[in-house]
């Protein structure tokens, strides 16, 4: 049995030293207010496999921004001292895109303070990065619904028919923008999100925004306030996160298995 | 264990001798291995007037009625028989015995200029053995894959077991002579292409190719044929022999010719010449057609080509003239044969007759 | 000094709204054509079904597109009409595949059959009367018999519209798939275990192609050997299928599932001693299992289609009746006999060579030659 599944842990020390040279990956996310929530495991998982992260700290109160800037792989936090994401999405995310191009990346990957990707994205992501045949990289997101266990699948949560683009090529002499929309503007400019060389990768990313239930009402809250803005009345999607349990629609997670590819498996992976 | 084997023609349709073609060898394999396993067997088929004959330690029943209705001959054949194994797709009307064994030998209505009622009437003759064989042995992978291309839902019914060659008697030479011979080693049959071996000898004679021989080993099944084809090369002289062989000197003829042709142009199988010849360490130039393709991976150990007269010139003028590649696809081609050695082919056949059959 | 115009006609290389790279082997043969018309001097266009966007296949090589959509019996007629309206400039005609020739050919053309893809038992119930069934055939004969020639991937075509339609008799060229055989060689693999069997399915995942009957084997065969490994490399047709194999996996040690890009796949494809290739129906001469062959893999395929055009059972690989039971006895074979392995594995290396890319291109040359004139 032992040879095939190692604990986490010697995985993970496995896969700091499984990628080998490719072009420079840079993270970079907003965060407002994710200092107790979830950012300390994300930004640890990250920094197994980006070269480094920007972030802008979108008027956090909970000492977010300081535990960004002290944390060894992050290269910048821009800090706004009140929130602009309620304001306006595509200020926010055009802010953080500048603050990633300055330090030169030839990749980059937008996340948010709330998702981890799979493990096995750091060897296969080493891997995506090498290549010249596409610009874009998309991911499917899961959406884990009050546990961490289990993600939502019903309606438009339904990951499995969606690619969201997150790693895009920097290419210096290109035009970048974000369209003017005050939400769900996208996390990647809009050159990225229509690309003829957009790759699909099997990576999944844990959404685990949604994870913890009591957080259900207050973001309920905020996207009704924005649809109602922009469109006059909520969207049926915003309604379905009030939905009642019997029309919730849960699938299980299962772990990918790690791949037995790193160089040197051979001495750190077999075990008992 | 008695196991009836029911064929058009294992003997002449006068008893006087046996047949000398592919599914008649076949058919001895077969027999033989049958025999090994510990079942009786007899054997029935059409003749001109009834006989009984021995051969090999097994009857041969004549049935004189096929002269006049081989429908009726069968019948007679059903009601003689029990268990039942039948050599070939039966070309007449006929309802096969459940749960019997049919032997495929590939397609064999793709000839030029076939009208389309025959290709209709065979392709119905396939489909009924499909629908009512208890198993379908295919001699070749092509005959599978027009089966599945038309009958999709029952062509699953078919195992495939490649013909054989005895590589006891079937074996490259320890040395070759110097000097090109090049040899046809078939029957004289339309689909086998002599003529257009024929063709390919003489447009390589009036290329200048001249310090070779050619050498046609065939068969005197009809002896029509046979005067034929001597006034046909006549004027080639000495250039081109032609013989015929018994089966047992077969070997020394293919140890004894440098490159071998299998111009067929339809209705093949997966021919036991073709395999002799790879057995042999011959440099084999054959068609594209029926199993042939599954013999022969072209350009590594053989040359496959289209069935036409210039293409097939044209290859066998590449091997007279680069005896390196020619030795190569000849070493390659005796490797690549012994996957196809009679005891594997037993091995496979014995599963099926057990299955079909089983002994208690 | 061109010698001439090109044009391509296929029903998709890139998704038909244009936003996704397809990788596949229709995709790659498509690319190679395209390098070799460049490189004997043709100008080469390329036009498929879309919405009005451009974009290129090679640098300079344009994809236009025409509006269409399919018609009854598997044909284009649609698009076959605005090709020929759209492209007249054009010198020499490709039909990438052989229905789009339906209802015309252009007279200097040629087609391109990737083999079988009606053999499937799903397929009959896409034609649901004789009448329909004859029609389609009827159409494919057109189509067959438009262009001047029309090279086959496999003999299986050939032999097939032979037992079909005795008529077209002459006019196939076989002109086998292709694998770099130089690229393939210099591939480094990816690390292995010490004493693991690695085994791989690489295609996309789809019950023609087997997956079930491969899914259900490696079940049985990772339970009795855990120092075997399954891998699983390819994407699903639908998305439900690879929802199934995500979960099947992980409930499963010794099986993995996932996708790369081709290159990265012939990294993995080089470290596993045996490829599986248990299709059931419509296939070529599979540019995977030739792959699997240079990288000098084990194959064990089904025999269906092209495939036995590659593979001569017990000397570079294994044919066989590509279900659960044959499946399980043939790779338990494989699993414990490293000696069998090896031998076929070194055979496939060799036997790999006759396709290489080199003979593929000088095989299109003439057909080339001989038609654009």
């Amino acid at each position: 049995m032992g040879t095939r599944h190692p604990p986490p842990g010697t995985f993970r020390g496995v896969m700091a030293l499984s990628y080998s040279s490719h072009g420079r990956l840079i993270a970079m996310m907003t965060a407002g207010n994710e200092r107790n929530r979830y950012l300390p495991e994300v930004l640890e998982h990250l920094a197994l496999w980006v070269d480094g992260i920007v972030a802008v700290d979108d008027g956090s109160v909970d000492g977010t921004g300081d535990f960004l800037a002290r944390f060894p792989k992050v290269l910048d936090v821009v800090r706004n001292p009140q929130p602009v994401l309620p304001v306006n999405e595509s200020v926010l995310r055009a802010m953080l895109w500048s603050a990633a191009v300055k330090t030169q990346p030839e990749w980059i990957v937008a996340v948010d303070a709330d998702e981890i990707f799979e493990d096995r994205v750091a060897i296969e992501l080493p891997w995506l990065l090498r290549h010249a045949d596409f610009e874009v990289i998309a991911f499917r997101i899961f959406d884990f619904w009050g546990t961490r266990n289990h993600y939502r699948v019903d309606g438009a949560w339904n990951p499995w028919p969606r690619f969201s683009p997150l790693v895009v090529r920097y290419q210096e002499a290109r035009e970048y923008h974000f369209p003017a929309l005050e939400i769900h503007c996208g996390r990647v400019p809009w050159e990225c999100r229509r690309s003829a060389f957009t790759y699909y990768a099997d990576v999944r990313v844990r959404h685990l925004g949604w994870a913890n239930q009591a957080d259900h009402l207050k973001k309920y809250l905020f996207y009704r306030e924005k649809d109602i803005r922009m469109y006059g009345r909520p969207t049926d999607h915003t309604e379905s996160i009030l939905a009642p349990a019997s029309s919730v629609r849960l699938e299980a997670w299962s772990d990918a298995p790690p791949l037995s590819f790193a160089p040197d498996v051979q001495t750190r992976g077999a075990m008992p | 264990m008695r196991v009836s084997i029911i064929m058009p023609n294992l003997l002449q349709p006068d008893g006087s001798g046996p047949v000398l073609g592919g599914i008649e060898r076949y058919a001895r394999q077969l027999i033989s291995l049958m025999l090994a396993m510990g079942y009786e067997v007899d054997v029935h088929q059409f003749a001109s007037y009834d006989w009984i004959r021995r051969v090999d330690q097994v009857e041969v029943y004549g049935y004189g009625m096929a002269s006049w209705s081989q429908t009726a001959a069968l019948e007679a054949m059903h009601h003689n028989t029990q268990s039942v194994l039948y050599l070939s797709i039966m070309q007449v009307p006929i309802r096969y015995k459940p749960r019997s064994v049919i032997v495929a030998h590939g397609v064999w209505w793709d000839g030029p200029q076939v009208p389309p009622s025959y290709v209709q009437r065979s392709l119905e003759q396939c489909r009924q053995a499909l629908d009512e064989a208890g198993h379908l042995v295919s001699c070749d992978y092509n005959f599978l894959n027009v089966m599945r291309a038309l009958y999709p839902a029952i062509a699953d019914r078919i195992t495939v077991i490649p013909n054989f060659v005895d590589l006891s008697d079937f074996s490259p030479p320890a040395s070759r002579e110097a000097g090109v011979r090049v040899l046809y080693p078939r029957r004289l049959d339309q689909c086998r292409g002599a003529d257009v071996f024929v063709q390919v000898v003489r447009t390589l004679l009036s290329e200048g190719y001249r310090d070779l021989t050619f050498h046609m080993a065939v068969d005197q099944n009809h002896p029509e044929r046979n005067r034929e084809l001597a006034d046909m090369v006549q004027d080639l002289g000495d250039v081109l022999t032609v013989s015929s062989y018994p089966f047992d000197a077969m070997p020394e003829v293919y140890r004894s010719s440098q490159i071998v042709v299998i111009p067929s142009l339809y209705s093949e199988g997966t021919s036991l010449a073709c395999l002799e010849a790879m057995a042999c360490g011959c440099a084999v130039v054959a068609t594209d057609v029926g199993g042939l393709t599954n013999l022969i991976i072209n350009g590594y150990n053989g040359i496959l080509m289209p069935p036409r007269v210039p293409e097939l010139s044209l290859a066998v003028k590449y091997l007279i003239d680069h005896p390196r590649d020619r030795e190569l696809l000849g070493k390659r081609a005796a490797a690549t044969a012994r996957a196809f050695d009679v005891r594997a082919w037993e091995r496979r056949w014995s599963e099926v007759l057990h299955a079909a059959y089983p002994i208690n | 000094m061109s010698r001439g115009r090109v044009a391509i006609l296929t029903t998709n290389h890139f998704h038909p709204a244009g936003d996704r790279i397809i990788y596949g082997g229709a995709e790659k043969y498509g690319v190679e054509l395209t390098r070799l018309l460049l490189s004997l001097g043709f100008e080469v266009s390329w036009w498929q079904i879309g919405d009005g966007w451009q974009k290129e296949i090679l640098p300079g090589v344009l994809v236009r597109t025409l509006p269409a959509a399919e018609a009854p019996y598997h044909t284009f007629p649609q698009l076959n009409q605005a090709f020929h309206e759209k492209a007249v400039d054009q010198d020499y005609f490709i039909y990438f595949v052989t229905f789009l020739a339906y209802p015309q050919a252009m007279d200097r053309s040629i087609a391109i059959s990737h083999g079988i893809y009606w053999d499937y038992p799903g397929f009959d119930a896409t034609l649901n009367t004789d009448a329909d069934r004859a029609e389609w055939r009827r159409r494919l004969w057109i189509a067959l018999s438009g262009p001047r020639r029309v090279v086959s991937v496999d003999t299986a075509t050939i032999n097939w519209a032979a037992a079909t339609f005795p008529d077209l008799l002459h006019r196939f060229d076989y002109i086998p798939n292709f694998v770099d055989v130089t690229a393939v060689e210099a591939t480094e693999p990816v690390g292995k275990p010490a004493g693991h069997v690695r085994i791989i399915y690489p295609r996309r995942l789809a019950t023609v192609r087997g997956i079930n009957e491969m899914v259900r084997a490696a079940e049985i065969l990772s339970a009795r050997y855990p120092s075997a490994e399954f891998h699983f490399v390819g994407r699903g047709h639908q998305d439900e299928t690879e929802k199934e194999m995500m979960a099947w996996v992980s409930r499963h040690p010794g099986t993995y599932y996932y996708w790369l890009p081709p290159e990265d796949m012939l990294r993995v494809l080089k470290s596993c001693d045996i490829a599986v290739i248990p299709s059931k129906a419509a296939e070529g001469t599979s540019l995977a299992c030739l792959e699997a062959m240079a990288a000098g893999c084990a194959v064990v395929a089904g025999w269906v289609g092209g495939l036995g055009n590659l593979i001569i059972d017990g000397y570079n690989g294994l044919l066989i009746k590509p279900t659960v039971h044959e499946l399980v006895r043939t790779l338990e074979r494989l699993i414990c006999d490293e000696e069998l392995r090896a031998t076929l594995g070194h055979n496939a290396r060799a036997t790999a060579k006759a396709f290489d890319l080199k003979v593929w291109q000088h095989r299109w040359r003439q057909v080339i030659d001989a038609v654009f004139v």
